[in-house]
């Protein structure tokens, strides 16, 4: 037995139920996105610690280490020319002595700039903004994440003479390890299946800094475009991608930097995307951490 | 002959520095210290131009011991060498130094920061 105004008052009672409901969904998405970007902050906070402690550990025995073959590197060299040559035997071993000894040296060198990288990437100090060189940012990372991308492309980068910027170098770095890490995806799961190219490039573009990484990989179907930079959106099987490094970048591009995260993608060819970030203006004073 | 002093608690670094240096034995004279207590003594037993001290060290640290050299010996030059990354290490480090190497720091890097030390120390040997 109902009234003809009992309809109008269900009707509006769905209507505000369902409103309730769709403002809670959204907040349930708000709430789950801040827990993520928080276990983020968390874990890196962990890894830069403990990158740190590492890289003080490995940085003394490296000390020692490097000095040591500097000096044998000479010494031997100074005692082979003292020493009378006794043939074809000996010819062999001048040579290798020489040049196990350059390398020595060239491999120490080299464990010291991967833990140069590492540790400049792994900055703890949070909410520390300071005048930053993107070309060093860009090439610390490159070091880091070589990992990711040496068994599936060359990668070429075009550093250019930018000026600095204001921001967190643990986050960009963060932001271009996310662009890289994903344009190696693409080009491991792009349809031909053969090596691919990633270029890192960084310009001026009037008053701000541009860091653009291009891939060649299989680029980024018009469907999911509008939604790649959503959080929990991902292509990629469970394990490989969180469907959270996106959406984070772009936060931190554009809510801690003041900058634009954008992409071109064609498909069959290749995706880039482009980060601008406003260069920090002349005379800008900065606390040092 | 100028004097140099070495501070670190490993005892390969310092090994390590010696050989490195070993060809400037002609023009000076150094000295090793396994800390800082260590360094002070001998501070106190000869005229240093230049101490190198690493950072982190059990007991008193680096930045503590060149926070001593800088009062009680001001003409002396300061040099930290430091594997340390953390801000706050380095930052204690920057009123008490002269110069900061980070490690691993190649031997002739180090002897040309020790060299820029003991000529610009030349001309004001007591003051800072």
């Amino acid at each position: 037995v109902t009234r003809p105004r009992d309809g109008d008052l269900v009707a509006g009672l769905r209507r505000a139920l369902d409103d309730a409901e769709r403002r809670l969904e959204q907040e349930q998405a708000a709430r789950q996105r801040a827990e993520a970007e928080l276990r983020q902050v968390r874990t890196l906070e962990t890894v830069g610690r403990l990158a740190a402690g590492v890289a003080h550990e490995i940085n003394t025995p490296l000390q020692f280490a490097i000095n040591s073959a500097e000096f044998l590197a000479e010494s031997v060299s100074e005692l082979l020319a003292r020493a009378p040559d006794a043939g074809p035997d000996d010819a062999w071993l001048r040579e290798n002595c020489a040049s196990a000894s350059e390398m020595l040296i060239e491999g120490l060198s080299r464990v010291a700039a991967i833990v140069r990288a590492m540790k400049d990437f792994t900055r703890t100090e949070r909410a520390t903004h300071e005048i930053l060189d993107v070309n060093r940012i860009v090439e610390s990372t490159l070091v880091v994440s070589a990992h990711e991308y040496r068994h599936v492309a060359d990668v070429e980068v075009v550093l250019g003479a930018v000026p600095p910027v204001l921001g967190h170098p643990g986050e960009l770095g963060q932001v271009l390890v996310n662009l890289i890490v994903n344009a190696s995806h693409a080009i491991a799961g792009a349809p031909s299946g053969s090596r691919g190219r990633i270029a890192v490039r960084t310009a001026v573009d009037g008053d701000r800094v541009t860091i653009s990484v291009s891939d060649t990989g299989g680029g980024i179907p018009e469907a999911i475009r509008d939604k790649v930079f959503d959080a929990f959106f991902t292509t990629k099987e469970v394990g490989r991608g969180t469907g959270q490094g996106l959406a984070l970048s772009r936060a931190i591009v554009m809510d801690h930097h003041g900058g634009t995260l954008e992409f071109e993608s064609t498909v069959g060819h290749g995706t880039t995307f482009v980060i601008k970030l406003p260069a920090a203006a002349a005379g800008t004073v900065t606390r040092a951490s | 002959v100028k004097h140099i002093l070495f501070v670190d608690d490993e005892p390969r670094v310092l090994r390590g520095i010696e050989r490195g240096l070993a060809r400037q034995r002609a023009a000076w004279t150094m000295v090793f210290a396994p800390d800082a207590h260590a360094g002070l003594d001998a501070l106190g037993l000869a005229r240093f131009d230049v101490v190198v001290s690493d950072l982190r060290m059990p007991g008193m640290d680096g930045a503590a011991f060149l926070a001593v050299v800088a009062d009680r010996y001001p003409g002396v030059g300061r040099i930290v060498l430091s594997g340390s990354t953390e801000g706050i290490v380095l930052a204690r480090a920057i009123d008490v130094a002269h110069a900061i190497l980070g490690k691993p720091c190649p031997t002739a890097e180090l002897r040309a920061c020790i060299e820029h030390r003991l000529a610009s120390a030349e001309p004001r040997p007591t003051s800072e």
